[in-house]
């Protein structure tokens, strides 16, 4: 099933009166359960691309589905509920709200879904999961990156979404934490989670099935690994 | 509602300090309003109190224009009252008795003791039936004394302690304004009234302070009418035999009603303008507030893109943010309403104050009111942010 199907998308922004072409007809479709790396220089307009399939930002040409919706026809309202519900982003500097503990900073999307859950109990499973079980009081600035992008990854899970859309993950970590952070991406798909990495690091990118290279705003190469 | 109240307190509580220095101008305005309100109150309780107290019989003459209709005196303040008129209208048809009063304040001085602010009252010797005053010790002064300009005093119970304490006092020499009075008696106390303790009270012939202090005008005549029925009559009667000698706008006579109401109205501007000032303190608490959710705005700009990018809608960043003043304000206005009143209340001991439950409840309305104003345009600040510019603030 085709989670993710982006048709001709293209994102203009105008800088000072000139044009700018950050994306150009990308085609891109993402299956349910493929673990997809965008890979692409910095500039090369793949955090864009990400942005417009996490449906946080809107392309100025193409279209958008998300699980044979068009994203392009919902409202802010229905567009958020369809964020919260089945993307779980997670962040190059992770952006944990600080002065929050992990249990809290993990909790914090379910305020938003419409989805009916335990809150609490899952957010503890999950932690588990992250091995962080017992941080569930520290603050970001009591974790290591490591840890930090763990809860980061956490909080994305909660909701129980369909699909993580991973922004540099690694960017910002040691090469050993980020190597934890990638197995932890990969044993998510392996429980069947629809898992995308962008990052300009082909070592990174290495590490999923199909590897989508970004230049200059259009895909230059799409391979299966 | 309730994640979306759970998740303001929370915010609000990460800031103890700041929330608290930003409900502290909300606070301040809430219990200004209360407490400059019930200062007011207790006045005019003290007021109509007195007016009350001397009667419904009573008539007023006051000098210059105050309108019936409208709030407050309109008349110059030029006083063209004499004593002689008194007398004229001591002898209007039903007219039981009327007495000059004059209102001094002024020190006294016993020896080595001095009391400063004495509230001096230059009467008749009728004054103490007028106004129901009675004496404790010795006698008030006679008709001969005060026609005589006789240069005798009678003293409020505290005044007497503060200069005699537990000595005798009868036939002691006192210096009130730097003139020398015999003390001739002490009156029963009587407690605070127009907002001044009523005992520490000197009261010597008015005709002394024509000829020693040079006061021309009473400050107002008291005239006491046979009946209450004939009131009306006898004051349009006081009217006609003044208007002989003064002009329709140099003088007022006034029943007991009327002269509460005449105070009335002018507390009542005392009390609008009190309150609006202090609701101009509860504005700069509610611009304190806006002034914050701004800076919280643009503190907390990542967490709001966060915050979208895991689902919240712009309803919901604006709900949150909305609330985070609403309760600021709200609670501001809880601890203000606490403050007014408990300081309103604890004043009663030094002076008379009566809580207005109407400026509580408009004040405590005004807060909340004050917080969704307030609020409304950093919460609608933080609901336009774009969420990608807002994840990559720094």
């Amino acid at each position: 099933m085709t989670i993710i199907d982006a048709q001709n998308i293209g994102r203009q922004y105008s800088l000072g009166g000139s044009i700018f072409k950050a994306l150009d007809g990308i085609n891109l479709k993402i299956e349910q359960g493929e673990f997809v790396s965008i890979v692409g220089k910095s500039g090369s307009g793949k955090s864009t691309l990400m942005h417009i399939i996490g449906m946080l930002d809107r392309s100025t040409e193409g279209s958008l589905y998300f699980s044979g919706k068009n994203a392009y026809e919902l409202d802010d309202i229905e567009l958020a509920r369809l964020r919260s519900n089945e993307i779980g982003f997670v962040f190059q500097s992770f952006n944990l709200l600080a002065r929050t503990g992990s249990l809290e900073n993990v909790l914090l999307p379910s305020v938003y879904t419409s989805k009916k859950y335990d809150a609490k109990e899952r957010a503890l499973k999950i932690l588990e999961k992250v091995e962080l079980l017992d941080k569930l009081k520290n603050t970001p600035a009591q974790l290591s990156g490591g840890q930090q992008q763990r809860v980061a990854i956490a909080r994305a899970l909660i909701n129980d979404p369909a699909v993580i859309l991973a922004d540099e993950p690694t960017g910002n970590l040691d090469s050993k934490s980020g190597d934890e952070v990638m197995r932890l991406l990969k044993s998510l798909h392996k429980e069947g989670k629809t898992v995308v990495v962008v990052t300009h690091d082909n070592d990174i990118a290495k590490k999923a099935n199909r590897i989508v290279s970004i230049t200059d705003g259009k895909i230059v190469s799409d391979q299966i690994v | 509602m309730s994640s979306y109240l759970r998740l303001a307190l929370k915010s609000l509580f990460l800031n103890k300090v700041r929330s608290l220095l930003t409900m502290l101008g909300i606070i301040i305005g809430v219990g200004a309003v209360i407490i400059l309100t019930s200062l007011v109150g207790g006045l005019e309780k003290q007021i109509r109190d007195t007016f009350e107290s001397l009667g419904t019989n009573s008539l007023f003459v006051f000098p210059g224009s105050i309108s019936d209709q409208g709030s407050g005196p309109t008349g110059t303040a030029v006083n063209k009252l004499t004593y002689a008129m008194v007398d004229n209208i001591r002898i209007i048809d039903g007219v039981k008795d009327a007495s000059p009063h004059i209102e001094l304040t002024g020190s006294a001085i016993y020896a080595d003791k001095e009391v400063k602010n004495v509230n001096i009252n230059a009467v008749d010797a009728n004054f103490m039936d007028m106004y129901s005053i009675d004496i404790a010790d010795g006698r008030f002064m006679t008709k001969g004394e005060v026609s005589g300009g006789r240069m005798v005093v009678v003293i409020g119970p505290s005044l007497k302690s503060a200069l005699f304490g537990t000595q005798s006092f009868l036939d002691k020499e006192i210096k009130i304004k730097e003139k020398r009075f015999t003390v001739i008696g002490v009156t029963e106390p009587k407690g605070t009234s127009f907002g001044v303790d009523m005992d520490k009270s000197a009261y010597f012939p008015y005709t002394v302070a024509k000829q020693r202090f040079q006061i021309e005008r009473p400050t107002y005549i008291l005239v006491k009418t046979q009946d209450t029925k004939i009131l009306k009559k006898v004051q349009r009667d006081i009217e006609k035999t003044l208007l002989r000698q003064l002009n329709k706008d140099d003088f007022s006579v006034k029943s007991q009603e009327e002269g509460i109401k005449f105070f009335q109205d002018i507390l009542g501007v005392l009390a609008s303008a009190l309150g609006g000032i202090a609701g101009v303190s509860l504005l700069v608490g509610g611009v304190g507030i806006m002034n914050i959710m701004f800076v919280s705005v643009t503190e907390r700009t990542q967490e709001i893109g966060l915050r979208k990018a895991v689902g919240a809608n712009s309803r919901d960043i604006l709900t949150q943010f909305l609330l985070e003043a609403v309760i600021l304000s709200l609670v501001g206005g809880i601890f203000g309403v606490l403050f007014g009143v408990g300081v309103s209340l604890g004043m009663t001991k030094f002076i008379d104050t009566s809580v207005n439950y109407f400026y509580v409840a408009l004040s405590f309305g005004v807060s909340a009111f004050i917080g969704v104003v307030f609020g409304v345009a950093p919460a609608i600040r933080a609901s336009r942010l774009d969420p990608i510019t807002a994840l990559r603030y720094e």
